[in-house]
Protein backbone atom coordinates (compact mmCIF):
# COMPACT_ATOMS: atom_id res chain seq x y z
CA UNK A 1 0.00 0.00 0.00
CA UNK A 2 1.26 3.43 -0.89
CA UNK A 3 0.47 6.17 1.59
CA UNK A 4 0.82 9.94 1.10
CA UNK A 5 0.81 12.13 4.16
CA UNK A 6 0.67 15.88 3.53
CA UNK A 7 0.77 18.58 6.15
CA UNK A 8 0.74 22.24 5.44
CA UNK A 9 -0.05 25.39 7.33
CA UNK A 10 -2.72 27.19 5.34
CA UNK A 11 -3.04 30.91 5.72
CA UNK A 12 -6.63 31.58 6.89
CA UNK A 13 -6.43 35.13 5.53
CA UNK A 14 -6.42 33.80 2.01
CA UNK A 15 -9.09 31.12 2.45
CA UNK A 16 -12.60 32.12 1.35
CA UNK A 17 -15.84 30.18 1.86
CA UNK A 18 -16.92 27.78 -0.87
CA UNK A 19 -20.66 28.11 -1.49
CA UNK A 20 -22.31 24.70 -1.53
CA UNK A 21 -24.70 24.62 -4.52
CA UNK A 22 -26.34 21.48 -3.12
CA UNK A 23 -27.93 23.73 -0.50
CA UNK A 24 -29.47 26.04 -3.10
CA UNK A 25 -32.61 25.75 -5.18
CA UNK A 26 -32.59 24.37 -8.71
CA UNK A 27 -30.02 22.47 -10.72
CA UNK A 28 -27.90 25.43 -11.72
CA UNK A 29 -25.81 26.81 -13.22
CA UNK A 30 -25.25 28.99 -10.17
CA UNK A 31 -23.68 32.44 -10.22
CA UNK A 32 -21.87 33.50 -7.10
CA UNK A 33 -20.49 36.95 -6.40
CA UNK A 34 -17.23 36.95 -4.47
CA UNK A 35 -16.21 40.32 -3.08
CA UNK A 36 -12.68 39.36 -2.08
CA UNK A 37 -10.35 41.63 -0.11
CA UNK A 38 -9.18 43.73 -3.05
CA UNK A 39 -10.95 42.17 -5.99
CA UNK A 40 -14.38 41.24 -7.29
CA UNK A 41 -14.93 37.89 -8.95
CA UNK A 42 -18.04 36.16 -10.25
CA UNK A 43 -17.87 32.38 -10.02
CA UNK A 44 -20.20 30.26 -12.13
CA UNK A 45 -20.63 26.63 -11.11
CA UNK A 46 -22.30 24.34 -13.59
CA UNK A 47 -22.70 20.60 -13.13
CA UNK A 48 -20.99 18.64 -15.89
CA UNK A 49 -22.41 15.12 -16.24
CA UNK A 50 -19.34 14.01 -18.20
CA UNK A 51 -17.02 14.70 -15.28
CA UNK A 52 -16.69 12.53 -12.19
CA UNK A 53 -16.72 14.31 -8.84
CA UNK A 54 -12.95 13.82 -8.72
CA UNK A 55 -12.63 16.11 -11.76
CA UNK A 56 -13.29 19.77 -12.46
CA UNK A 57 -13.03 22.04 -15.47
CA UNK A 58 -11.73 25.43 -14.39
CA UNK A 59 -11.74 28.50 -16.62
CA UNK A 60 -10.82 32.16 -16.32
CA UNK A 61 -12.33 35.14 -18.10
CA UNK A 62 -11.27 38.72 -17.60
CA UNK A 63 -10.83 41.93 -19.55
CA UNK A 64 -8.67 43.60 -16.90
CA UNK A 65 -5.34 45.05 -17.95
CA UNK A 66 -3.33 43.60 -15.10
CA UNK A 67 -2.49 39.91 -15.53
CA UNK A 68 -4.46 37.31 -13.61
CA UNK A 69 -3.60 33.70 -13.07
CA UNK A 70 -5.32 30.72 -11.49
CA UNK A 71 -3.01 27.96 -10.41
CA UNK A 72 -3.96 24.40 -9.56
CA UNK A 73 -1.92 23.61 -6.47
CA UNK A 74 -0.70 20.30 -5.05
CA UNK A 75 -0.01 20.66 -1.36
CA UNK A 76 2.16 17.52 -1.06
CA UNK A 77 4.61 18.81 -3.63
CA UNK A 78 3.87 22.36 -2.46
CA UNK A 79 3.83 23.23 -6.10
CA UNK A 80 1.72 24.26 -9.06
CA UNK A 81 0.47 21.38 -11.24
CA UNK A 82 -1.35 23.46 -13.84
CA UNK A 83 -2.20 27.08 -14.53
CA UNK A 84 -4.43 29.29 -16.60
CA UNK A 85 -4.06 33.01 -17.08
CA UNK A 86 -4.87 36.17 -18.94
CA UNK A 87 -2.66 37.48 -21.73
CA UNK A 88 -0.30 39.76 -19.74
CA UNK A 89 0.93 36.78 -17.69
CA UNK A 90 2.16 34.96 -20.78
CA UNK A 91 0.03 31.93 -19.89
CA UNK A 92 -1.98 31.15 -22.97
CA UNK A 93 -4.48 28.61 -21.60
CA UNK A 94 -7.70 29.95 -20.13
CA UNK A 95 -9.18 26.57 -19.29
CA UNK A 96 -7.79 23.54 -17.48
CA UNK A 97 -9.17 20.20 -16.43
CA UNK A 98 -7.94 19.22 -13.01
CA UNK A 99 -8.38 16.13 -10.88
CA UNK A 100 -8.36 15.72 -7.14
CA UNK A 101 -4.93 15.08 -5.65
CA UNK A 102 -4.29 11.63 -4.29
CA UNK A 103 -2.14 9.17 -6.18
CA UNK A 104 0.73 9.49 -6.85
CA UNK A 105 1.33 12.00 -4.10
CA UNK A 106 2.54 14.80 -6.39
CA UNK A 107 -0.28 14.43 -8.93
CA UNK A 108 -3.57 16.28 -9.01
CA UNK A 109 -4.71 19.43 -7.34
CA UNK A 110 -5.82 20.04 -3.78
CA UNK A 111 -7.20 23.50 -4.52
CA UNK A 112 -6.78 26.50 -6.80
CA UNK A 113 -5.08 29.79 -6.00
CA UNK A 114 -6.15 33.09 -7.55
CA UNK A 115 -3.09 35.17 -8.32
CA UNK A 116 -2.41 38.73 -9.52
CA UNK A 117 0.50 39.81 -11.64
CA UNK A 118 1.28 43.15 -10.07
CA UNK A 119 2.86 45.69 -12.38
CA UNK A 120 5.30 46.80 -9.72
CA UNK A 121 7.13 45.02 -8.25
CA UNK A 122 6.62 42.81 -11.23
CA UNK A 123 5.73 39.50 -9.71
CA UNK A 124 3.00 36.96 -9.36
CA UNK A 125 1.26 37.20 -6.01
CA UNK A 126 -0.99 34.49 -4.61
CA UNK A 127 -4.06 36.19 -3.23
CA UNK A 128 -7.03 33.96 -2.59
CA UNK A 129 -7.77 30.27 -2.21
CA UNK A 130 -10.30 27.77 -0.89
CA UNK A 131 -10.18 24.96 1.66
CA UNK A 132 -9.37 21.76 -0.27
CA UNK A 133 -12.16 19.68 1.29
CA UNK A 134 -14.85 22.27 0.58
CA UNK A 135 -13.48 23.04 -2.86
CA UNK A 136 -13.78 19.44 -4.03
CA UNK A 137 -16.84 18.40 -1.99
CA UNK A 138 -18.94 21.29 -3.29
CA UNK A 139 -17.60 22.01 -6.77
CA UNK A 140 -16.18 18.62 -7.85
CA UNK A 141 -17.75 17.33 -11.09
CA UNK A 142 -18.52 20.84 -12.32
CA UNK A 143 -17.37 23.47 -14.75
CA UNK A 144 -16.19 26.37 -12.62
CA UNK A 145 -15.65 29.70 -14.31
CA UNK A 146 -13.90 32.57 -12.57
CA UNK A 147 -14.82 35.90 -14.14
CA UNK A 148 -12.39 38.41 -12.63
CA UNK A 149 -14.49 41.57 -12.80
CA UNK A 150 -12.54 44.18 -10.85
CA UNK A 151 -9.13 44.56 -9.27
CA UNK A 152 -9.67 48.06 -7.89
CA UNK A 153 -12.49 47.29 -5.49
CA UNK A 154 -13.35 44.48 -3.13
CA UNK A 155 -15.00 43.98 0.22
CA UNK A 156 -11.88 44.82 2.19
CA UNK A 157 -12.37 41.54 3.99
CA UNK A 158 -9.82 38.76 4.04
CA UNK A 159 -10.88 35.15 4.33
CA UNK A 160 -10.52 34.99 8.10
CA UNK A 161 -12.71 38.10 8.43
CA UNK A 162 -15.42 36.72 6.20
CA UNK A 163 -18.55 35.38 7.89
CA UNK A 164 -19.64 31.89 6.86
CA UNK A 165 -22.00 31.85 3.91
CA UNK A 166 -25.59 32.16 5.07
CA UNK A 167 -27.76 29.53 3.43
CA UNK A 168 -30.90 30.86 5.09
CA UNK A 169 -31.00 33.49 2.33
CA UNK A 170 -32.54 30.74 0.24
CA UNK A 171 -35.57 30.72 2.50
CA UNK A 172 -35.58 34.48 3.17
CA UNK A 173 -38.04 34.97 0.33
CA UNK A 174 -40.38 32.25 1.54
CA UNK A 175 -44.05 33.31 1.43
CA UNK A 176 -43.24 36.07 -1.05
CA UNK A 177 -46.22 36.49 -3.35
CA UNK A 178 -45.65 37.04 -7.06
CA UNK A 179 -47.90 37.86 -9.97
CA UNK A 180 -47.03 36.55 -13.45
CA UNK A 181 -49.84 38.37 -15.26
CA UNK A 182 -52.18 35.39 -15.01
CA UNK A 183 -51.58 33.70 -11.68
CA UNK A 184 -50.36 34.40 -8.23
CA UNK A 185 -47.33 32.38 -7.22
CA UNK A 186 -45.92 31.84 -3.77
CA UNK A 187 -42.23 31.24 -3.11
CA UNK A 188 -41.10 28.33 -0.95
CA UNK A 189 -37.49 27.14 -0.73
CA UNK A 190 -36.50 29.21 -3.78
CA UNK A 191 -39.18 27.72 -6.04
CA UNK A 192 -42.58 29.21 -6.68
CA UNK A 193 -45.92 27.42 -6.70
CA UNK A 194 -48.97 28.58 -8.65
CA UNK A 195 -51.94 29.52 -6.47
CA UNK A 196 -55.07 28.09 -8.09
CA UNK A 197 -57.36 28.62 -5.13
CA UNK A 198 -57.49 32.13 -3.70
CA UNK A 199 -58.68 30.64 -0.40
CA UNK A 200 -55.03 29.69 0.06
CA UNK A 201 -54.06 33.37 0.15
CA UNK A 202 -56.73 34.12 2.73
CA UNK A 203 -55.78 31.16 4.89
CA UNK A 204 -52.09 32.05 4.70
CA UNK A 205 -52.74 35.72 5.42
CA UNK A 206 -51.20 36.78 2.12
CA UNK A 207 -52.34 40.10 0.69
CA UNK A 208 -52.84 40.17 -3.07
CA UNK A 209 -51.80 43.81 -3.09
CA UNK A 210 -48.38 42.81 -1.80
CA UNK A 211 -47.65 40.67 -4.88
CA UNK A 212 -44.50 41.62 -6.77
CA UNK A 213 -43.88 40.95 -10.47
CA UNK A 214 -42.78 37.41 -11.24
CA UNK A 215 -39.12 37.25 -12.18
CA UNK A 216 -38.51 33.58 -12.71
CA UNK A 217 -37.65 30.97 -10.13
CA UNK A 218 -35.65 27.79 -9.66
CA UNK A 219 -36.94 24.54 -11.10
CA UNK A 220 -37.07 22.91 -7.66
CA UNK A 221 -36.67 23.95 -4.03
CA UNK A 222 -33.47 23.80 -2.03
CA UNK A 223 -32.55 20.66 -0.11
CA UNK A 224 -34.19 20.38 3.31
CA UNK A 225 -37.32 22.26 2.19
CA UNK A 226 -40.32 20.83 4.03
CA UNK A 227 -43.76 21.12 2.49
CA UNK A 228 -47.34 20.05 2.84
CA UNK A 229 -50.25 20.98 0.61
CA UNK A 230 -53.03 23.34 1.56
CA UNK A 231 -56.33 21.53 1.78
CA UNK A 232 -59.51 23.55 1.27
CA UNK A 233 -61.95 22.57 3.98
CA UNK A 234 -65.01 23.22 1.81
CA UNK A 235 -63.98 20.99 -1.08
CA UNK A 236 -64.39 17.30 -0.41
CA UNK A 237 -63.14 15.51 2.69
CA UNK A 238 -60.28 16.93 4.67
CA UNK A 239 -57.29 14.93 3.56
CA UNK A 240 -54.55 13.80 5.81
CA UNK A 241 -51.89 16.49 5.63
CA UNK A 242 -49.00 14.65 4.04
CA UNK A 243 -45.58 16.12 4.72
CA UNK A 244 -42.68 15.91 2.36
CA UNK A 245 -38.99 16.73 2.46
CA UNK A 246 -37.13 17.74 -0.70
CA UNK A 247 -33.68 16.50 -1.66
CA UNK A 248 -32.20 16.85 -5.14
CA UNK A 249 -35.54 18.20 -6.37
CA UNK A 250 -37.42 15.03 -5.37
CA UNK A 251 -39.98 14.74 -2.62
CA UNK A 252 -39.82 12.12 0.11
CA UNK A 253 -42.82 11.38 2.26
CA UNK A 254 -42.60 11.93 5.99
CA UNK A 255 -45.24 9.69 7.53
CA UNK A 256 -45.72 11.44 10.87
CA UNK A 257 -44.52 14.15 13.22
CA UNK A 258 -42.37 11.69 15.19
CA UNK A 259 -40.42 10.87 12.04
CA UNK A 260 -40.13 14.56 11.21
CA UNK A 261 -38.66 15.24 14.64
CA UNK A 262 -36.40 12.20 14.45
CA UNK A 263 -34.97 13.68 11.25
CA UNK A 264 -34.12 16.81 13.23
CA UNK A 265 -36.95 19.10 12.18
CA UNK A 266 -39.77 20.90 13.89
CA UNK A 267 -43.38 20.97 12.62
CA UNK A 268 -43.17 24.76 12.43
CA UNK A 269 -40.60 24.38 9.64
CA UNK A 270 -43.12 22.72 7.34
CA UNK A 271 -44.30 25.14 4.63
CA UNK A 272 -47.87 25.05 3.43
CA UNK A 273 -47.90 25.22 -0.37
CA UNK A 274 -50.91 25.58 -2.69
CA UNK A 275 -52.95 22.49 -3.45
CA UNK A 276 -51.36 20.44 -6.22
CA UNK A 277 -47.95 21.95 -5.49
CA UNK A 278 -46.24 18.66 -4.70
CA UNK A 279 -47.03 17.43 -8.21
CA UNK A 280 -44.35 19.87 -9.39
CA UNK A 281 -41.76 17.96 -7.36
CA UNK A 282 -40.10 14.88 -8.81
CA UNK A 283 -39.82 11.38 -7.41
CA UNK A 284 -36.26 10.68 -8.58
CA UNK A 285 -33.62 13.15 -7.37
CA UNK A 286 -31.18 14.72 -9.79
CA UNK A 287 -27.90 12.98 -10.59
CA UNK A 288 -25.34 13.27 -7.86
CA UNK A 289 -27.77 13.30 -4.93
CA UNK A 290 -26.65 11.06 -2.05
CA UNK A 291 -29.34 9.47 0.10
CA UNK A 292 -29.66 7.15 3.05
CA UNK A 293 -32.72 5.87 4.87
CA UNK A 294 -32.92 6.82 8.51
CA UNK A 295 -32.32 3.36 10.03
CA UNK A 296 -30.03 2.05 7.34
CA UNK A 297 -26.32 2.49 6.72
CA UNK A 298 -26.69 1.93 2.97
CA UNK A 299 -25.89 5.02 0.92
CA UNK A 300 -27.29 5.50 -2.58
CA UNK A 301 -26.14 7.77 -5.37
CA UNK A 302 -28.76 9.02 -7.80
CA UNK A 303 -27.58 8.58 -11.35
CA UNK A 304 -29.42 8.21 -14.67
CA UNK A 305 -32.80 7.67 -13.02
CA UNK A 306 -31.50 4.96 -10.71
CA UNK A 307 -30.31 4.79 -7.14
CA UNK A 308 -26.88 3.20 -7.17
CA UNK A 309 -25.84 1.47 -3.96
CA UNK A 310 -22.43 2.73 -2.83
CA UNK A 311 -21.02 -0.51 -1.41
CA UNK A 312 -18.70 0.89 1.24
CA UNK A 313 -16.78 3.89 2.51
CA UNK A 314 -13.87 3.09 0.22
CA UNK A 315 -16.17 3.42 -2.78
CA UNK A 316 -17.41 6.72 -1.38
CA UNK A 317 -13.87 8.06 -1.12
CA UNK A 318 -12.71 6.59 -4.43
CA UNK A 319 -15.57 8.32 -6.23
CA UNK A 320 -15.06 11.57 -4.29
CA UNK A 321 -18.55 11.30 -2.79
CA UNK A 322 -18.60 13.42 0.36
CA UNK A 323 -20.23 11.79 3.38
CA UNK A 324 -21.39 15.20 4.55
CA UNK A 325 -23.63 15.50 1.50
CA UNK A 326 -25.56 12.31 2.29
CA UNK A 327 -29.19 13.28 2.91
CA UNK A 328 -31.27 11.23 5.33
CA UNK A 329 -34.82 10.30 4.37
CA UNK A 330 -37.49 8.38 6.30
CA UNK A 331 -37.33 4.58 6.27
CA UNK A 332 -38.89 2.99 3.20
CA UNK A 333 -38.82 6.33 1.33
CA UNK A 334 -36.43 4.84 -1.23
CA UNK A 335 -38.17 1.49 -1.65
CA UNK A 336 -40.03 2.32 -4.85
CA UNK A 337 -37.08 3.80 -6.71
CA UNK A 338 -35.15 1.70 -9.27
CA UNK A 339 -31.81 0.35 -8.03
CA UNK A 340 -28.35 -0.43 -9.29
CA UNK A 341 -24.87 -0.77 -7.83
CA UNK A 342 -21.98 1.62 -8.13
CA UNK A 343 -18.68 0.05 -9.10
CA UNK A 344 -15.95 0.13 -6.46
CA UNK B 1 -29.94 38.89 -5.22
CA UNK B 2 -28.05 41.98 -6.33
CA UNK B 3 -25.14 43.98 -4.99
CA UNK B 4 -23.62 47.26 -6.18
CA UNK B 5 -20.25 45.54 -6.57
CA UNK B 6 -21.67 43.21 -9.15
CA UNK B 7 -23.59 45.75 -11.20
CA UNK B 8 -23.91 44.50 -14.70
CA UNK B 9 -23.96 40.89 -13.60
CA UNK B 10 -27.17 38.96 -13.87
CA UNK B 11 -29.02 37.95 -10.73
CA UNK B 12 -26.69 36.14 -8.35
CA UNK B 13 -27.44 32.96 -6.45
CA UNK B 14 -25.17 33.90 -3.57
CA UNK B 15 -22.77 36.61 -2.50
CA UNK B 16 -19.68 36.25 -0.37
CA UNK B 17 -18.55 39.49 1.25
CA UNK B 18 -20.86 41.70 -0.78
CA UNK B 19 -22.36 44.35 1.41
CA UNK B 20 -20.05 46.60 3.37
CA UNK B 21 -17.62 46.79 0.51
CA UNK B 22 -15.07 49.52 0.75
CA UNK B 23 -12.26 51.06 -1.20
CA UNK B 24 -9.92 51.37 1.78
CA UNK B 25 -7.10 48.87 1.97
CA UNK B 26 -8.09 45.67 3.69
CA UNK B 27 -7.09 45.32 7.30
CA UNK B 28 -4.93 42.26 7.58
CA UNK B 29 -5.35 40.42 10.82
CA UNK B 30 -1.77 39.66 11.69
CA UNK B 31 -2.70 37.55 14.67
CA UNK B 32 -4.76 35.11 12.68
CA UNK B 33 -3.73 31.58 13.58
CA UNK B 34 -2.53 29.49 10.73
CA UNK B 35 -4.48 26.31 10.20
CA UNK B 36 -2.67 23.00 10.16
CA UNK B 37 -4.06 21.07 7.24
CA UNK B 38 -3.37 17.34 7.07
CA UNK B 39 -4.34 14.93 4.34
CA UNK B 40 -3.68 11.21 4.10
CA UNK B 41 -4.36 9.04 1.10
CA UNK B 42 -3.79 5.29 0.93
CA UNK B 43 -3.54 4.08 -2.66
CA UNK B 44 -5.17 7.35 -3.63
CA UNK B 45 -8.12 6.99 -1.25
CA UNK B 46 -8.44 9.67 1.44
CA UNK B 47 -8.41 8.56 5.06
CA UNK B 48 -9.88 11.50 7.03
CA UNK B 49 -9.79 9.63 10.36
CA UNK B 50 -6.06 9.00 10.16
CA UNK B 51 -5.53 12.57 8.94
CA UNK B 52 -7.28 13.91 12.02
CA UNK B 53 -5.26 11.61 14.25
CA UNK B 54 -2.01 12.82 12.68
CA UNK B 55 -3.08 16.43 13.01
CA UNK B 56 -3.45 15.95 16.76
CA UNK B 57 -0.10 14.17 16.92
CA UNK B 58 1.65 16.99 15.04
CA UNK B 59 0.03 19.71 17.15
CA UNK B 60 1.09 17.93 20.32
CA UNK B 61 4.60 17.35 19.00
CA UNK B 62 5.12 20.93 17.83
CA UNK B 63 4.01 22.31 21.18
CA UNK B 64 6.09 19.86 23.20
CA UNK B 65 9.44 20.99 24.59
CA UNK B 66 11.35 18.64 22.41
CA UNK B 67 12.26 15.88 24.86
CA UNK B 68 13.08 12.73 22.97
CA UNK B 69 10.96 9.73 23.57
CA UNK B 70 12.32 6.21 23.39
CA UNK B 71 11.71 4.93 19.92
CA UNK B 72 9.21 2.09 19.75
CA UNK B 73 9.66 -1.00 17.64
CA UNK B 74 11.62 0.10 14.64
CA UNK B 75 10.40 -0.72 11.17
CA UNK B 76 12.67 -0.61 8.17
CA UNK B 77 11.40 2.05 5.80
CA UNK B 78 10.21 0.66 2.54
CA UNK B 79 10.90 3.29 -0.10
CA UNK B 80 7.67 4.65 -1.47
CA UNK B 81 5.71 2.89 1.23
CA UNK B 82 4.77 5.89 3.36
CA UNK B 83 5.66 9.25 1.90
CA UNK B 84 5.46 12.30 4.10
CA UNK B 85 5.60 15.96 3.10
CA UNK B 86 5.55 18.45 5.93
CA UNK B 87 5.52 22.10 4.97
CA UNK B 88 5.85 25.10 7.23
CA UNK B 89 6.52 23.31 10.53
CA UNK B 90 9.82 25.12 11.17
CA UNK B 91 11.44 22.26 13.11
CA UNK B 92 15.16 21.54 13.18
CA UNK B 93 16.17 18.50 11.13
CA UNK B 94 16.50 16.17 14.13
CA UNK B 95 13.06 17.07 15.47
CA UNK B 96 11.55 16.81 12.02
CA UNK B 97 13.07 13.36 11.61
CA UNK B 98 11.63 12.35 14.97
CA UNK B 99 8.21 13.66 13.97
CA UNK B 100 8.31 11.74 10.71
CA UNK B 101 9.23 8.57 12.62
CA UNK B 102 6.25 9.04 14.95
CA UNK B 103 3.92 9.74 12.02
CA UNK B 104 5.11 6.60 10.21
CA UNK B 105 4.52 4.57 13.35
CA UNK B 106 1.03 5.96 13.67
CA UNK B 107 0.24 5.24 10.01
CA UNK B 108 1.47 1.65 10.36
CA UNK B 109 -0.56 1.12 13.53
CA UNK B 110 -3.64 2.47 11.82
CA UNK B 111 -3.17 0.34 8.71
CA UNK B 112 -2.58 -2.79 10.80
CA UNK B 113 -5.74 -2.05 12.74
CA UNK B 114 -7.69 -1.52 9.51
CA UNK B 115 -6.45 -4.82 8.11
CA UNK B 116 -7.38 -6.64 11.31
CA UNK B 117 -10.89 -5.18 11.10
CA UNK B 118 -11.45 -6.41 7.54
Amino acid sequence: MSVCVTTNYLDPQSIYPVIDPHRLAGSGPWEFGYALALDTVRITVERNPVLSRCEMRVSLTTTLTEGKEITAFNLFANNVVDRIGSAPTGVTATEMEIFKAGQPCEAGADTVVLCRWYAWPRSLTAMYTFLPQDFWDFWGGSNVNFAWLRDDLGSGLWGNQMPPFDYSQETALDRTLRWDGTNYRVVVGGMDFVVHDLAYLTAMGLDRNSAVPWAGAASFPADFTLVREFSHYRVGPIRRMRMWIVFGGAKFHIPDTQTLQALGFDPSQVNVIPEGGTSKLGTMPIDGTLLREQSSSEVFLAKSNQLLLVPNQTAMERNCLPSRLVRIVPDRALTALPRGTLGT
Amino acid sequence: MTDPLFNGSKQLDGIVGGSGSQTAPAVVNGTARRTLWVKVTADGIPDPVLADDLRLLINEFVQSTGERREPGVSHPDTPGDIRIATHGLKLDPARLQELHRLMRERVREHMAHEEAEE
